[in-house]
């Protein structure tokens, strides 16, 4: 039994130490925003924000974040009105939208770090897959996000 | 219930109001603060009743419009396009609708009430216009026949917009909501006329939201992986590595010794797929049951298992590209097309060119992984899943089960990503028969590298073109002799009839070869199969996505040979197409694309043209090649024939995002076999495109040419980049690409 703070509450997880953060959060406290892809840290759909750092979950062992802060998509706000969120409902990015949890979690990591994102910082920072090929929006709605960011 | 009319759904009349009988359930929810698709799409939407117009449409008291879906939404726009659709016949008011899944169950207990609920071919708006426009335009003539009545005054002196039924004469207004109930028993004498696209006011004038948007932003959008039923179980699966191959045994004891571990069954021992259904077949195979997924997988994962393999590993991607290229030398293979004498043709050109391209097998890689719910009780079968095709999945649960489809339930979730690969429901299978035999409800799940390893993959291909020019420079002769492993899957499964039994051609794997509009006047295709054990299916685009990028690179060729300008030379063969689509598109993108604009060295621009599903499209492509041979696309400009547009921002996305797909197929994609499976098994040896590989992509419109074309704009972008890039690099580099992917291939120049 671990306990973890996610989205502001401490829950007690009856999992091993070094099960993935990833399935700690969809089969044992049942948030399934966070997406599985690949499980070996390339595609960033399991993408949560440990101390506010974009972390890839799939391989985070659920015992290396006890005592941390973690938000998953699910707490990133109460009502999508984080200014990404809003800027990706603004350009409707998602097409599947199996990837965007991970997107929006990881633009929301770049933007705390770095308000005002150039082009070079997006492609160097968000290397999550999007196979449905929204990267041209995402692209767009970081712009959008980072202009409608009060700094 | 009434009982049942002619079901026909080109009868709405007479028929529209008998199904369904009455009462359904709407729902309300604020425009602003929630998605009008509920995160679980299959639930009925509680709250406010409603009556039920027609099987499509229910309106309830407070104007609450819940407008039914046939088509699943993999992430095209069908949830938000579909109702648009019956908006504009309905004329109602778009703020206040809503959107759910139509049942399967449903369709097959009446007589297809939804039609082609399958969804592939980039045709749910083509397919599904005119039935939808017929369901919105019965539903508006009742609602005007209901208020009629009810102020006793001819329908014909009654209008209806916006939610709002209008006597002009005494200025009374009524709204749908309100006589909603009445209209329920009126009955029509015949199908009211349905508008032609150019009479559209709402459609192609007003973009609109997608209605799911908001449950994809903030992690509440259900998908297949993500479905909870209470009671159920995990099963991480593993089938034998090598297709075909068997299991010789496993060590299901140690299995069970870990923790969370319920069971350990073997699959696939016994077979009831059909010859239509035989995509589906459960293959031998291991699974083990658990509490979690995680307890699942590492247990399979650490699981010792023999395979039987037989020969199956002797295959590999080099074997089987002997065999295909040793089949391109036959004679006498079935013939696709002929027009003329191609050979005589040849032999009397003023010049030949000649060239062989290649294409691999690859994999849909949708980003959610395959998966299935499925429970089985004594007298009822739900299955929750990401599917392309609900009724394939209420086919096959019924044959694996022995239970009868009217018993029966697929409950579609939100789908990461189809592709085509979500349309034979051998995971349903599997999760059905697993169900059954644990006697709860199971939920198979694969991992990425099972996703990858066990797919429905785009068969190979190989062609020899040859091409003959006259004195002037114009192709006077070709012959296509093609070589390619059929798309067995397709065989009177969801999307079709691919292998054309009287010709034995497979004509979707020939399909952006046969069927250009170019004016050839010998030509010839000639068709061989070459099958292995790997299943096989649609791609997006089927064909095309690998014909378009082989017979414009040889079309190039051609222009090369005959010292002409590629834009020139295509629209010379073009110049008698029946269809005013093609020249109208190639003009848009060679002027909008800025074609022959001067470039820097290493920079050069590529064009390309072809058809998918009635669609024509083109692309003009800028790529760039460092001198160490690394490819760079910088912009493809895109054009396209669908007729007209309808969602304008969805078609938008669909170019876009297809491009990107486009791109990762002709960059890297590639399946190889080697001891008779699969060697790739995650997206660090199968990679796609990330932000820093995209293009800008510019969509143009100026291609569409009206009149009564419809088609779709699913797949077209992705067809047409591979190629357009290709003639790209040879003009940057002076290398010609005849084969994909481009990672295989040394692009260095000095
Ligand atoms: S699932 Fe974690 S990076 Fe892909
Ligand atoms: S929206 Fe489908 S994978 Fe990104």
């Amino acid at each position: 039994m671990i306990t973890l703070n996610v989205n502001g509450k401490n829950y007690n997880v009856d999992v091993t130490p070094d099960t993935p953060l990833l399935w700690t959060l969809r089969d044992n406290m049942g948030m399934t925003g966070t997406k599985y892809g690949c499980g070996i840290s390339e595609c960033g759909a399991c993408t949560v924000h440990v101390n506010g750092q974009a972390k890839r979950s799939c391989v985070t062992p659920a015992g290396s974040v006890v005592g941390a802060q973690i938000t998953t998509i699910e707490g990133l706000s109460a009502d999508s009105s984080h200014p990404v969120q809003k800027a990706w409902i603004e350009l409707d990015v998602p097409q599947c939208g199996y990837c965007q949890s991970g997107m929006i979690m990881a633009t929301a990591a770049l933007l705390a770090r770095k308000p005002k994102p150039t082009d070079a910082d997006i492609d160097k920072t968000i290397t999550n897959i999007c196979r449905c090929g929204t990267y041209q929006r995402i692209r767009a709605a970081i712009h959008l996000a980072a202009k409608n960011t009060k700094s | 219930m009434t009982k049942h009319l002619d079901m026909n759904r080109r009868q709405f009349a007479v028929t529209a109001a008998a199904v369904g009988g009455g009462i359904a359930l709407g729902f309300a929810l604020p425009r602003e603060a929630s998605a009008v698709v509920l995160p679980e799409p299959w639930k009925a939407p509680p709250a406010v009743a409603g009556s039920e117009i027609n099987a499509w449409i229910v309106i309830a008291p407070d104007d609450t419009i819940t407008i039914r879906v046939g088509q699943t939404e993999i992430g095209t726009g069908t949830i938000t396009a579909m109702p648009m659709i019956v908006c504009e016949e309905l004329e109602c008011d778009w703020s206040k609708v809503n959107a759910e899944y139509a049942s399967g169950n449903r369709s097959l207990r009446e007589n297809n009430v939804y039609g082609r609920m399958g969804i592939g071919g980039s045709s749910s708006v083509s397919l599904s216009r005119d039935f939808l426009q017929k369901a919105g335009a019965n539903a508006r003539e009742r609602l005007k026949m209901a208020a009629a009545a009810e102020w006793n005054v001819p329908v014909t002196e009654i209008t209806a917009a916006k939610s709002v039924l209008t006597h002009a004469a005494s200025g009374r207004k009524l709204t749908y909501g309100q006589v909603a109930a009445k209209a329920v028993p009126m009955r029509l004498e015949k199908d009211p006329a349905i508008k032609h696209p150019s009479q559209f006011n709402f459609l192609g004038k007003t973009d609109v939201k997608r209605l799911d948007t908001p449950l994809k932003v903030n992690g509440s959008a259900v998908y297949g992986i993500d479905v909870k039923v209470p009671g159920a179980v995990i099963a991480a699966v593993k089938v034998a590595p090598a297709f075909g191959a068997k299991v010789k045994s496993f060590d299901a004891a140690s299995a069970k010794a870990r923790p969370g571990v319920i069971d350990v069954i073997e699959i696939g021992k016994e077979k009831k797929h059909s010859p239509a259904t035989f995509a589906s077949q459960l293959n031998s195979g291991v699974a083990v049951i658990a509490n979690t997924y995680w307890q699942a997988r590492t247990a399979l994962d650490a699981m010792a298992i023999e395979w039987d393999e037989g020969d199956l590993g002797k295959i590999s991607t080099e074997s089987h590209a002997r065999e295909t290229r040793a089949a391109l030398d036959k004679p006498g293979g079935a013939i696709a097309n002929k027009v003329g004498d191609a050979v005589a043709g040849l032999k009397d050109a003023r010049r030949t060119v000649e060239a062989i391209y290649e294409t691999p097998f690859i994999d849909h890689a949708m980003m959610e992984p395959i998966s299935a719910t499925a429970s089985v009780t004594a007298d009822k079968i739900e299955v929750w899943v990401s599917t392309q095709n609900p009724i394939s999945v209420i086919d096959v649960a019924a044959e694996e089960s022995g239970m009868s489809k009217d018993k029966i339930f697929c409950n579609t979730t939100f789908i990461g990503g189809g592709f085509g690969r979500r349309t034979v429901s051998d995971d349903v299978r599997q999760a059905v028969f697993l169900s059954k035999t644990m006697n709860r409800p199971v939920k198979v799940m694969w991992s990425r590298e099972e996703t990858l390893r066990h797919g429905t993959y785009r068969p190979t291909a190989m062609a020899k073109f040859k091409g003959g020019l006259d004195a002037d420079g114009n192709i006077s002769a070709m012959h296509v002799t093609y070589a390619g492993h059929s798309t067995p899957v397709l065989r009177g499964a969801a999307l079709g009839n691919g292998i054309d039994d009287k010709n034995k051609i497979d004509a979707n794997q020939l399909r952006g070869i046969r069927d250009i509009d170019y004016a050839l006047p010998n030509f010839l295709v000639e068709w061989h199969a070459v099958q292995t054990h790997v299943p096989t299916g649609a791609w997006r685009g089927p064909g095309v996505c690998q014909n378009a990028f082989m017979y414009e690179s040889f079309i190039d060729e051609m222009a090369l040979a005959a010292g002409k300008d590629p834009v020139a030379m295509r629209r010379n063969l073009l110049r008698n197409a029946k269809d005013a689509g093609w020249l109208k598109v190639l003009n848009e993108i060679a002027d909008k694309g800025k074609w022959g604009k001067p470039l820097p060295k290493g920079t050069a621009q590529g064009i390309a043209m072809t058809l998918d599903h009635g669609t024509i499209c083109g692309a003009v492509a800028e790529v760039s090649v460092s001198q160490g041979g690394e490819v760079k696309v910088h912009s493809v400009d895109m054009g396209f024939d669908i007729g007209h547009a309808f969602y304008k921002d969805a078609i938008l996305a669909q170019l876009e995002g297809g491009a990107a797909m486009g791109l990762s197929s002709v960059l890297y994609e590639e399946i190889t076999l080697r001891n008779g499976r699969v060697v790739e098994g995650n997206f660090d040896d199968y990679r796609i495109v990330r932000i820093d590989e995209m293009p800008q992509v510019n969509v143009h419109f100026g291609g569409l040419t009206g009149g009564d074309k419809v088609t779709g704009v699913g797949e077209p972008s992705t067809v047409i980049v591979p190629a357009a890039v290709a003639n790209a690099i040879f003009r940057a580099t002076g290398k010609r690409v005849r084969s994909m992917p481009l990672k295989n291939l040394d692009l260095s120049w000095s």
